[in-house]
């Protein structure tokens, strides 16, 4: 009573895996087998992997690759901007200001918009620390809009912050 | 299990780091065990009681066990080797520690639950973001080891039987129908199912630039729209092809009541045919959940774990067919 569909991407072997994306109104189905599931990337088997396959398979959701990119390190963990292409992960949370011109173009590929609109864990922060994350978040702001004075002023603002910590 | 089984259960997963820290998979041991220390020492403060089990303690089959009910990752098993798992009494809230992210906190619930999930998910989340800095970033949200989940880090997904759809080929027409809510549509049949076991995983897409809010009512229309149409597939099934459906529904009873021996594979896929003729009021079953557990406890390594030895393909399937006979004997036709 249930027909045995076939790989998608073999043509021979029984699909065991199915997996359905539906981004921006576009289905996209896939019917593999196991060894094409492994082959095409959609097995994890440690957290570094190789995301080669995969993203040959549906594009690159986290960047172009540029011949001409320099090679960078992120100044906090000494990750590389090749590791970051080449796998998907990040070494830690300072990555995201890091490699920010290769993941905010991905970011507006891949999510509904570029900016959080849910919880924050802001309550748990000092009055300090949330004033800075909101002169952070208004300077974003003044840049996007392209309005330079008021960022320059945000940015002064949120040194002497920093600077008052440190005496 | 929802009233008419097509929703089995749905899950809250909340991805977190804690700030300062490079993620898991470059975290060398000394601040792995840190973490976990500071993860299980902030949980002193949940109402529930909450146990430890970290993966360097944990038996290959121990943890081959907990994957299969869904509590933990393969990822889990073998990244971190300082990983662990965190998890209450009852099993609905599993934290794994230094897997992908430093925390992921975790909450299954049966049924169409998705917004209670969240809710208790959420509590645990508050209780560990007040005893440590979580990385946060005010335009980003939530900063996770991969960019896909940054922002709410939220995951909230459904498991769903829908042997109807899945019969009549009609799956990908009905999440065209769904296709304004960016959803991912995932069968995942490892060893000891099958693709004939119906069931479908559907979850949220995106992480950023929705709250957490959003996220929860898009997938739960998305289900319930999926819900409908698996129902009018089930009809249109009955309509079409009556006499053959339950003839398959009655011999799979019939085979899964008696057989001596069962594949896992040959397992859910009768299964499924036993649970549409729970459906049809062809069988009546007084303890549906008992139908879910089984499910769960003739995968292998939870078998061997309850039998407290290895066994090779041929006794699983001895004991598979014993422990589902005694299951399913208790169901009684019309």
């Amino acid at each position: 009573m249930f027909n045995q569909r076939l790989c998608d991407n073999c043509g021979k072997r029984p699909a065991v895996y199915y997996m359905m994306n539906v981004i921006n109104g576009v289905a996209t189905e896939r019917y593999l087998c196991d060894e094409c599931k492994q082959k095409l990337g959609f097995v994890k088997k440690q957290p570094n992997l190789d995301f080669g396959g995969f993203f040959s398979a549906i594009g690159s959701p986290f960047g172009a690759y540029d011949a001409k990119e320099k090679h960078r390190v992120c100044p906090t963990c000494g990750y590389g901007s090749g590791e970051y292409r080449k796998t998907g992960f990040l070494g830690c949370p300072d990555c995201y200001e890091a490699f920010a011109d290769m993941i905010n173009p991905a970011l507006v590929r891949m999510q509904k918009d570029t900016k959080h609109v849910g919880k924050s864990p802001n309550e748990f922060y000092s009055p300090e620390e949330a004033k800075y994350n909101e002169l952070l978040r208004q300077r974003d702001e003044a840049v996007e809009k392209e309005d330079f004075a008021l960022a320059a002023k945000l940015t002064e603002e949120m040194k002497q912050m920093k600077g008052g910590e440190q005496k | 299990m929802s009233e008419n089984g097509i929703v089995i259960s749905s899950r809250v997963r909340l991805a977190r780091n804690i700030a300062g820290l490079p993620f898991p998979s470059k975290l060398d041991s000394e601040r792995s065990l840190a973490v976990t220390q500071k993860v299980y020492g902030a949980l002193g403060k949940a109402r529930e009681h909450y146990s430890i089990i970290r993966i360097s303690d944990m038996s290959d089959l121990q943890g081959e066990a907990l994957k299969e009910m869904h509590l933990i990752s393969d990822d889990l098993l073998h990244g971190n080797k300082y990983a662990a798992a965190i998890m209450n009494k009852s099993n609905d809230v599993c934290i794994m520690v230094n897997e992908e992210d430093h925390i992921r906190e975790q909450c299954i619930l049966p049924g169409k639950k998705l917004r209670d999930a969240y809710v208790k998910i959420n509590e645990i989340d508050d209780i560990i973001s007040s005893s440590n800095k979580i990385a946060f970033d005010p335009r980003l949200g939530y900063l996770t080891s991969c960019p896909t989940n940054v922002g709410t880090g939220m995951r909230a997904s459904a498991l769903m039987f829908l042997p109807g759809l899945s019969l009549t080929n009609s799956l990908e027409r009905c999440m065209n129908a769904v296709s304004r809510f960016d959803l991912t549509v995932r069968g995942e049949y490892g060893e000891g199912t099958s693709s004939e076991s119906c069931l479908y995983q559907i979850s949220n897409q995106k992480t950023l630039g929705l709250s957490e809010s959003d996220i929860l009512a898009n997938v739960t229309a998305a289900v319930e729209q999926i819900e409908r149409n698996e129902i009018a597939a089930r009809k249109a099934l009955l309509a079409a092809n009556g006499t053959a459906l339950r003839d398959n529904i009655m011999r799979a009873y019939g085979i899964l009541s008696n057989a001596y021996a069962l594949s896992g594979k040959e397992f859910m896929q009768r299964m499924a045919l036993v649970k549409l003729g729970i459906y049809y009021e062809f069988l009546k079953c007084e303890d549906r959940d008992a139908l879910e557990k089984l499910i769960a406890d003739v995968k292998p390594a939870s078998m061997m774990l309850k039998a407290g030895k290895i066994m090779d393909g041929e006794e699983r399937d001895v004991c598979r067919a014993e422990k589902v006979s005694s299951v399913v004997g208790k169901v009684v036709s019309k």
